[in-house]
């Protein structure tokens, strides 16, 4: 998976939003957690027995004669569980929508593990984990070979700690909400809704037997204008449904179609989602 | 309904093929979608009546259906046998002689009542042209002289079955076994006087008519009147080069009018036995001879020859059977004549002459007591019955002077007046019969089943309902 000049050049002004304090593994730039190491004043708490007598704040003590230790936070770097939906259902569009889906975690894994943060690539059941900028060329290597894999909900029942959380997913499997609901507990996280373009407007017309890419399970219908403004609706109503769940859980929600071009979803819609920043 | 391969119509089973193909094309089609979710919430339903109906399915269908019928029906071979009369083969023979020239207008009549749907081949009598084709009758044109029409309608019996004559008289002829002859007689009585005979003979012309009436004679532009008579014998002026006889043109016209030109020119000589090199050389000498092979000559010498006559002058030189016997010359004497003009009867010089046995009018020289040794038997025709050595006649003045003089008999003497415009006897003897001629005697035309081949158009309707389902299908694709 390879990125030219120009784009990189504009992906590395960018770096990947935190709006909530990271707890990171990784010392890095951005505000964690953890107390200590850094020079960012944090909050104040009464003295204790054994706290170092540097942290003390002696002017606080000339106006109020008690004693109160500055805490100050440490600098993390963020840590990013990519959860690839690599489905049989993503294979679907032209281009599939899987390949949108790697693209998209790779400009964010490039930026996460870029600032020496963490990335953790989740297909299913299985996950690997890249540390640092060093470990950039094979991410995208795993990447580019990440397919197959089972569901998101279970990889997001695996997420433990707190950190970012980016779901690439055409989000039709149905324990995603409550997979993502506990996820959204611990972790910052972005949906990004990919569809492909004849999702939105199925080239289906009369008597046809409708198959599951996945379950196998299929439905016979008639369809006609009628059918199809009634699928349109509650296609809809899916992605509304996915839009209030962000809403309701601080989630960044982007909903894309597989073939919008990568640099423009990636450069202005997760800008303008405030994903990048 | 007839079939010329009845089996073809096992390709009908291909129809079953279409209708199974059809069916299995309405299946409902199979399509996989990312997740079926959202389709399972929407209600099926029936498909609406016109829908069921697949208008254009339906109509793909039946246009299959129907090319597939017309194609299957059109290797089959479709036609319709109906009995149908069938042509009658119909030799006609037409009489083209000149008794013909005033019937032609009836002929042309009779010719008409034949049906032009038979199958009709016109022989000309006597020159035996054929006509397969029975379209425009009126280039039938009868020529001035008499013809035999026997040979036409032995050739028409070859051809048909059924001959049918027009003439102006029953011909004497009787058709073979199996062949009908039907008359179509065009003749009967025509108000007709003709020039029968005219000759120029001894500076005077000769003519006869076949019943006495006046004769108009104009000799080289003058004028004469004769009368009263079946017969004439009219001096003409020396020189005269052109006679033209008429008569009062009557009904048959052909007869009415002789012309009778002098001939000028070159004398076309041949020689038939083998003459001496003297008299070849005394011809040659002469410039308004010329001698031709295999021609057709005005002046014929014959030298110990005895054919019949073949040319305008025949001199008959030593005639093997015209000769009672053989003398000694003797005492001869010329009697004068243009033929002995400048001819000295000391100049014949002959080894032995000839006894001609057949008295003649004009003796050209006489032997001993007077017998004819060389006479002019009839007009045009000369005997010299004269045997020569030579070293006798030929070497003698008067000898060329002879030949010249022969050559001038045949360039402007008997002999050399052509006549234009004269029938012989038979061509202008017309024919008195007329019977109308009855096409029903010609018989049914017989009944003959003939089959209409509907396979072209089985072919064509075949390629308009492909064009037509082509149609269908494509404006079923851009609808789609």
């Amino acid at each position: 998976m390879v990125f030219d000049g120009e784009f990189l050049k504009r992906l590395e002004a960018l770096r990947v939003a935190v709006r909530r304090v990271l707890h990171g593994r990784r010392e890095g730039e951005r505000p964690g957690s953890r107390r200590g190491g850094s020079s960012v004043f944090h909050s104040y708490r009464s003295y204790a027995q054994g706290d170092d007598f540097r942290s003390i704040d002696w002017s606080l003590y000339a106006r109020l004669e008690t004693l109160f230790v500055r805490e100050r936070t440490r600098d993390e770097a963020p840590t990013l569980h990519l959860v690839l939906d690599a489905t049989p259902s993503m294979s679907f569009g032209s281009p599939p929508k899987l390949d949108l889906a790697r693209r998209l975690g790779a400009a964010l894994g490039y930026l996460v593990a870029g600032e020496g943060g963490e990335v953790t690539l989740w297909t299913g059941t299985n996950s690997r984990t890249f540390r640092g900028d060093g470990s950039v060329p094979e991410f995208l290597e795993a990447l580019g070979s990440a397919a197959g894999g089972g569901r998101p909900s279970e990889s997001l029942a695996r997420i433990s700690g707190r950190g970012l959380v980016v779901a690439a997913s055409d989000f039709w499997d149905e324990d995603l909400p409550q997979a993502l609901g506990a996820a959204a507990a611990n972790h910052q996280v972005t949906l990004l809704h990919i569809l492909a373009r004849e999702e939105f407007d199925p080239p289906i017309r009369g008597r046809v037997r409708i198959a599951d890419s996945e379950s196998g399970d299929s439905a016979t219908r008639f369809i006609a204008e009628e059918e199809l403004a009634r699928y349109r609706s509650l296609l809809e109503e899916h992605i509304v449904g996915w839009r209030s769940w962000a809403i309701k859980h601080e989630a960044s929600y982007l909903r894309v179609a597989s073939d919008e071009p990568f640099e423009k979803v990636c450069l202005l819609y997760l800008r303008g989602e405030g994903v990048l920043e | 309904m007839s079939f010329l391969h009845p089996a073809a119509f096992a390709g009908l089973a291909s129809i079953l093929l279409l209708i199974l193909l059809s069916l299995w094309r309405q299946r409902p089609t199979r399509v996989v979608v990312p997740s079926v979710r959202l389709w399972e919430k929407i209600p099926d339903r029936l498909p609406p009546v016109r829908s069921m109906r697949r208008p254009r399915a339906g109509l793909s269908l039946l246009l299959q259906i129907l090319a597939a019928a017309a194609l299957v029906t059109a290797m089959a071979g479709p036609g319709v046998v109906r009995p149908r009369a069938a042509p009658r083969r119909i030799a006609v023979v037409v009489d083209l002689s000149a008794p013909m020239i005033p019937r032609m207008d009836d002929a042309r009549r009779e010719l008409a009542k034949l049906d032009p749907a038979d199958d009709i081949v016109l022989i000309e009598s006597p020159s035996l042209a054929r006509h397969e084709r029975w379209g425009d009758l009126s280039p039938l044109t009868p020529i001035e002289r008499a013809g035999d029409p026997r040979p036409a309608l032995d050739l028409a019996a070859s051809e048909a079955k059924r001959i049918v004559f027009v003439g102006d008289r029953s011909p004497a002829w009787s058709p073979p076994p199996g062949v009908t002859l039907h008359l179509a007689l065009v003749g009967g009585p025509l108000r007709n006087v003709g020039i029968v005979d005219a000759h120029v003979e001894a500076g005077k012309i000769f003519l006869r008519l076949s019943s006495p009436s006046e004769v108009d004679l104009n000799l080289d532009g003058h004028a004469r009147r004769l009368t009263g008579a079946a017969t004439y014998l009219v001096e003409i002026p020396e020189g005269t080069r052109r006679i033209e006889a008429a008569l009062t043109p009557d009904d048959f016209a052909a007869d009415d009018r002789v012309l009778l030109e002098r001939e000028e020119g070159p004398v076309d000589v041949e020689f038939e036995g083998r003459p001496d090199s003297a008299l070849r050389a005394a011809i040659e000498a002469n410039s308004r001879a010329r001698i031709v092979r295999n021609g057709n000559p005005r002046l014929r010498i014959r030298v110990g020859a005895s054919a019949g006559r073949t040319a305008p002058v025949v001199v008959d030189v030593d005639p093997p059977g015209g000769v009672e016997g053989w003398l000694e010359p003797g005492s001869l004497a010329v009697v004068p004549h243009a033929l002995t003009r400048g001819v000295e009867a000391d100049d014949l010089r002959f080894s032995q002459v000839g006894k001609i046995a057949v008295p003649v009018e004009a003796a050209l020289i006489h032997g001993p007591g007077g017998i004819p040794v060389a006479a002019v038997v009839k007009p045009g025709e000369i005997v010299l019955a004269v045997r020569y050595a030579a070293n006798g006649w030929p070497a003698r003045p008067s000898f060329p002077i002879f030949w010249a003089n022969v050559v001038e008999y045949a360039g402007s003497g008997a002999g050399a007046w052509r006549a234009r415009g004269l029938l012989d006897e038979a061509a202008s003897r017309l024919g008195m019969e007329r019977r109308p001629l009855d096409p029903a005697a010609l018989g049914e035309r017989p009944l003959a089943p003939v089959r209409t081949d509907f396979t072209g158009g089985s072919i064509v309707l075949a390629g308009l309902l492909v064009a037509l389902l082509w149609g269908v299908e494509r404006r079923s694709g851009d609808s789609e």
